[in-house]
């Protein structure tokens, strides 16, 4: 589903990312992990289109296209969901006008007939019940006054009603407590199905009691330096980062 | 607070400290000014002719200005036929060659203002030139600077031995006939101080002029000219007191500093002139031009103030960002007591692409005093990408004195960020009370909260400044709880 | 001050010379020395130039080659009928009024609600010229006063509003604006004198139509007597040709509360003045600017606010647009005097830069001289936050629908303020429609 090969890129004259590889198929769920400053977030900004970000080498294909190649909405409207590590907030935009603009957009895009109102109200009931949000949520202005914890849940309920094909959770398990953790990744585990992939970019291993990934890699200095299975994010827990730096320099 | 009102107004006497006048024979030029008096100065100093011709254009162009009206500030007009243009300490022989020739009188007013020459423990690493009245008297430290290729030399010193370099950056970034004050001095400044950076050199000590005014009737015109060549950097600091008297005096000096690629220049002010007294007579007119220009890329200029004196202050350190990434910076305490008028800020002139500039301005009025910041942030359509941040904050101390915050934004470039916040508060009841509840006096207790006020401000001072600044202010808000 | 008439002698310049025949050719009433006075002044000030601190980005320099004359007097009849002649739209029920080039047309007796009796200005200079004198003395000897006083030397004739009690139904005033010539000038004057306890709506809405615009040189002046509240829109809608030079001077008694709009959707230049005076403790303001700039248009907004009494408070939301070679300036100035005590002011602006060859200057000023006080301000100029602009992008929104939205947000500090909602859906249908994404606008709302 995502082949990304080689990629390089740099953010205001530094070299982040020097060379990723990474494949991610259909129905999988992969942790990407790694010390801060290792280029996670760069990874996950870049899959989605950020502009300021300058691509220097490699190749990125979703779904069989050019990733590289899309702007970042037609990325959006494909199936490319980012849960962002800091969601902005926005004050004035309403919360729920954003989502039913942002799902018409992706359904006009594949040919299919915006949802009315009525529908899209019932939908978002139903979803926000998993992510135990309250209906004041959707009076809101988008992440408006959220706390970071609201702000995680709102990502997740983002991405369930956008039903993505690829979703890309940057450090969406940072700044909550054990409850709200447990129902993010509830919210993450309904979308799970064959036909899907998720990739969680996160510090610690704690997420992944919740969501068990099928791979786990490790990114550090701007480069994937090991990949394995969910043993492989265990054993991080108990030796930290500078034994897979150590083990890769000898 | 009405209890307290009767203590303040005994307190609000506060006392000029460095108020005395110094017993010296000196060389003055009689008061007036016209081309004679321009050019006799620059005869006295023995200068090229292409400077009397500057200072010249300078004088003709001068005449046809106008005195600017639109500071917030209100004072009597400046007869500028009674003032005397040129005021030097009489030497025995000709200028003083070392330490040991200075007047010892000299030296023991500024030993009274805590200033030594001399290569005491207090000062050790700083090298001082001392500008009395117009002249500069002696500069310390000249060999070990000599030896990291750093020149800090009187700007008569430099004139003489440095044309080159005067001629190529005087007026480079205050041009003559840039604002009425800056034409004057340009016309008839008697000496300052010059520093020149080479390339790659960082002033391997602080640098540091303190100016003073003695002489009655007389007006201090000194000019400043800095340069720090390729990633060269240096920290200069200024500090000055004037004698107390009656009437006022005029220091209109001009400050000029380039950055060239790389290159960072901080300037720090202590400006303590005189006052003025508790009803408003006497004190300086401090009406000073001060900007710098970055250069090249990369560059950096900082101005550090804090303003305690002077009767009327009119002072915009500026900074002209035209280089790429260049940075400009403006932390400025002004404090204004009894009938002072303050009337400072700064102006940011972005030209070049990614240019980055903060004012974090603090403001104190006390007495009846009148307190106004006045700041440009310009971003020119060149800028693309330049940033500016402003916070200028007032304080009110007392039902008489006025707080004024007067900021220009004008953006000419889409993708910059300019944004400014302010606010005017009385000093917190809640604080005071808090203190006085754990046993501290008012008096401590309004240092305590001014100092924090203030503390973003100080903590960019060289810390022997910051100990002075700090007790400048105490001294200058002394009673002043309102 | 000067003393002569002004040192560029501008009492050469046609335009100054044009103003002094209009004097000569104004009635001699109750009123002469009043107005005399105004119009002495006017010309000892002149013309502003760019070196007068509050004319700083506002060049009128093209205005002194101009002979000024009258516009011409016009009739209903000689209105386009099809000129949207209601900013409130149909539903709304609301009372509209017309003044032509400053003249009005006085509707049909009975067709008034209750709470607000009108009569001319020039029926009110032969009735009751004591009232009217009250409204001709100047606020202030501020500066930027200058075009208030030359219409209150010249003006012909103009609306008295008198507000009695509550008027249920929000007041339209329609300024036409139709020239004949190019040289043409209007002095349209509005009174609006409310009675303590009374409450009002009023909108004031400036249309042009014709080839030929007249300089128009409009002044309000409102008191509000002690408890009464109103709300004031002043609307620009006319065309790239138009320069308005419209002073709005708001006086408040004791716990009287003003709401005012000044909103710029056309005219080429637009100076817009506002001067507040909150006299009494507990006078209240709360002033919204929405300023859009396009093409070449000059939107030259300046707000003076003074707290003049304990316990008063003011807020000033400004929100301007800039795009294309337009330039968009907002001065306000909160002023606290001596003894105000408790006062407490929040000016908000913020500046939104949509092209490299726009322009925003702001100048939020604080002049504060007494130490009882909780004043602040805020101002930024930026373009659309990037941040913002990705979010949405991320989510697969348009880039014109999220733009649009983005400026949209920015203005809904000032869209929200206002409480007449068929005048909100009006201004809000002008503004989105010089958006990018209007149609994904018209149904966000």
């Amino acid at each position: 589903m995502l082949k990304i090969t080689d990629l390089s890129a740099r953010v205001a004259g530094k070299d982040i990312l020097k060379g990723v590889n990474l494949e991610v198929g259909a129905g999988e769920v992969h942790a990407i992990m790694g010390p801060n400053g290792s280029g996670k977030s760069t990874l996950a900004q870049v899959l989605a289109g950020r502009e300021d970000y300058e691509i220097t080498g490699g190749t990125v294909t979703f779904d069989g296209q050019d990733l590289l190649a899309m702007r970042a909405e037609e990325r959006a409207r494909a199936g490319f969901f980012l849960g962002f590590q800091y969601p902005v907030e926005i004050p004035g935009v309403n919360n729920v006008y954003l989502l039913k603009a942002a799902l018409n957009a992706k359904r006009r895009a594949a040919g299919e007939p915006e949802v009315d109102a009525y529908e899209f109200l019932a939908l978002i009931r139903q979803k926000m019940k998993i992510m135990q949000m309250s209906e004041a949520f959707l009076t809101r202005g988008v992440n408006e006054g959220f706390s970071g914890g609201e702000k995680k849940r709102n990502e997740v309920l983002q991405m369930l009603v956008l039903e993505p094909k690829l979703a890309v959770l940057d450090e969406t398990d940072s700044g909550l407590d054990i409850d709200a953790l447990k129902v993010v990744s509830a919210g993450v585990n309904t979308l799970r199905d064959p036909k899907r992939a998720v990739v969680l970019v996160t510090h610690y291993q704690r997420l992944l009691d919740y969501i068990a990934p099928d791979r786990v890699h490790v990114l550090s200095g701007g480069r994937i330096l090991k990949s394995g299975d969910a043993s492989l994010a265990q054993e991080l827990e108990r030796r930290g980062y500078d034994w897979v730096s150590e083990s890769q320099v000898a | 607070m009405s209890s307290k009102s009767q203590e303040v107004e005994a307190l609000l006497a506060q006392k000029y400290r460095h108020g005395f006048v110094t017993d010296i024979e000196s060389d003055s030029l009689p008061p007036g000014l016209d081309e004679g008096v321009v050019a006799a100065i620059s005869k006295k100093k023995n200068e090229p002719q292409f400077l009397l011709n500057w200072r010249l254009k300078a004088f003709r162009h001068w005449q046809t200005m106008r005195e600017p009206t639109w500071a917030h500030v209100h004072y009597k007009p400046i007869d500028y036929q009674d003032i005397s243009y040129y005021s030097a300490p009489r030497a025995p022989a000709n200028a003083p060659k070392s330490l040991d020739e200075v007047d010892p009188k000299l030296l023991a007013t500024y030993a009274k203002l805590g200033i030594p020459l001399h290569e005491r423990a207090r000062l050790a690493g700083v090298a001082v030139d001392a500008v009395f009245d117009s002249v500069s008297v002696a500069t310390t430290f000249k060999d070990k600077l000599g030896k990291a290729g750093v020149i800090f030399c009187s700007f008569s010193d430099a004139v003489r031995d440095h044309p080159q370099l005067i001629e190529r950056y005087l007026g480079s970034v205050v041009p003559p006939g840039d604002n009425y004050f800056a034409a004057l001095n340009s016309a008839v400044f008697s000496d300052g101080s010059f520093v020149y950076v080479p390339p790659g050199v960082r002033c391997p000590m602080e640098l540091s002029t303190y100016f003073r005014i003695n002489a009655a009737k007389t007006g201090q015109f000194e000019r400043t000219l800095i340069i720090a060549a390729e990633a060269a950097s240096v920290s200069y600091l200024e500090g000055c007191t004037a004698p107390m008297r009656d009437e006022n005096q005029l220091h209109a000096a001009v400050v000029e500093l380039v950055a060239l690629d790389d290159a960072q220049i901080k300037y720090s002010t202590v400006q303590n002139w005189y006052p003025g007294d508790e009803n408003g007579l006497g004190g300086i007119f401090n009406f000073v031009t001060k900007r710098g220009e970055c250069r090249g890329r990369n560059s950096k200029i900082s101005w550090t103030q804090v303003e305690t004196g002077s009767a009327i202050t009119w002072k915009y350190p500026s900074c002209i960002l035209k280089g790429e990434n260049s940075i400009g910076e403006f932390y400025s305490v002004a404090v204004a007591n009894n009938y002072q008028q303050a009337d400072t800020g700064t102006k940011m002139i972005h030209i070049g692409r990614n240019t980055r500039s903060t004012i974090v301005s603090k403001g104190i009025s006390a007495g009846h005093a009148e307190n106004t910041y006045r700041g440009l942030v310009k971003v020119l359509p060149s800028a693309a990408g330049a940033r500016n941040f402003t916070q200028c904050d007032s304080l009110l101390m007392g039902p008489n004195c006025a707080a004024h915050t007067f900021p220009y934004m004008e953006v000419k470039n889409p993708t910059a960020t300019v944004e400014h916040e302010a606010s005017t508060s009385k000093i917190g009841e809640d604080q005071l009370f808090y203190c006085l509840q754990r046993g501290i006096s008012a008096e401590d207790a309004v240092n305590m909260i001014v100092s924090g006020f203030c503390k973003v401000v100080f903590k960019e001072l060289p810390m022997e400044f910051a100990v002075e600044a700090q007790n400048l202010l105490s001294v200058s808000l002394e009673g002043a709880v309102g | 001050m000067n003393t002569a008439l002004s040192p560029a002698a501008p009492a050469q310049s046609p335009a100054l010379r044009a103003f002094a025949a209009q004097w000569q050719s104004r009635p001699a009433d109750a009123l002469w020395p009043v107005r005399e006075k105004a119009l002495q002044r006017f010309l000892k000030l002149g013309l502003p130039t760019t070196h007068d601190e509050t004319w700083r980005y506002t060049n009128l320099r093209s205005l002194a080659a101009q002979s000024f004359v009258d516009a011409p007097r016009k009739s209903r009849s000689d209105i386009d009928p099809e000129q949207p002649l209601s900013l409130l739209g149909r539903t709304e029920p609301s009372v509209s009024l017309l003044v032509v080039n400053g003249h009005p047309v006085m509707p049909a007796a009975g067709s008034l609600p209750d709470g607000i009796e009108i009569c001319s200005l020039r029926e009110l200079a032969g009735l009751d010229p004591d009232t009217l004198r009250r409204f001709l003395e100047p606020l202030s000897d501020a500066d930027q006063q200058r075009w208030a006083l030359l219409n209150t030397a010249l003006f012909l004739d103009g609306l008295y509003l008198k507000i009695t009690g509550t008027v249920s139904v929000p007041l339209l005033i329609l300024h036409v604006a139709a020239g004949d010539g190019a040289d043409d000038i209007s002095y349209p004057r509005i009174v609006i004198d409310a009675a303590p306890g009374s409450s009002a709506t009023i909108f004031e809405h400036h249309v042009a139509q014709g080839e030929h615009t007249p300089l128009n040189n409009s002044n309000t002046h409102i008191a509000l007597g002690r408890g009464a509240r109103l709300e004031h829109y002043r609307v620009y809608s006319t065309g790239a040709g138009a320069t308005h030079l419209d002073s709005l001077v708001v006086r408040q008694d004791q716990d009287s509360h003003c709401k005012q709009f000044t909103i710029a959707l056309g005219g080429g230049l637009v100076r817009a003045s506002l001067e507040v005076r909150l006299d009494k403790p507990g006078a209240s303001l709360d002033s919204y600017s929405l300023l859009v700039g396009h093409g070449d248009r000059h939107v030259d907004c300046v707000n003076i606010v003074t707290h003049g009494a304990p316990n008063t408070r003011s807020t000033q939301t400004a929100r301007a647009i800039a795009g294309d070679v337009s330039r968009v300036i907002f001065n306000s100035k909160v002023i606290v005097d001596a003894g105000a005590v408790n006062a407490q002011s929040q000016q908000s602006c913020r500046g939104l830069l949509m092209s490299p060859t726009a322009e925003i200057d702001t100048r939020p000023q604080l002049e504060i001289h007494a130490d009882e006080v909780k004043c602040a301000h805020g101002a930024t100029i930026g373009r659309l936050d990037p941040d913002m602009l990705f979010y949405m992008l991320s989510r697969g929104l348009d880039r014109d629908t999220a733009q649009s939205l983005l400026v949209y947000a920015f203005l809904a500090d000032v869209l929200t303020g206002m409480s007449v909602a068929s005048a909100r859906a009006s201004i809000e249908n002008a503004l989105i429609a010089q958006l990018p994404d209007s149609q994904t606008l018209q149904k966000f709302r």
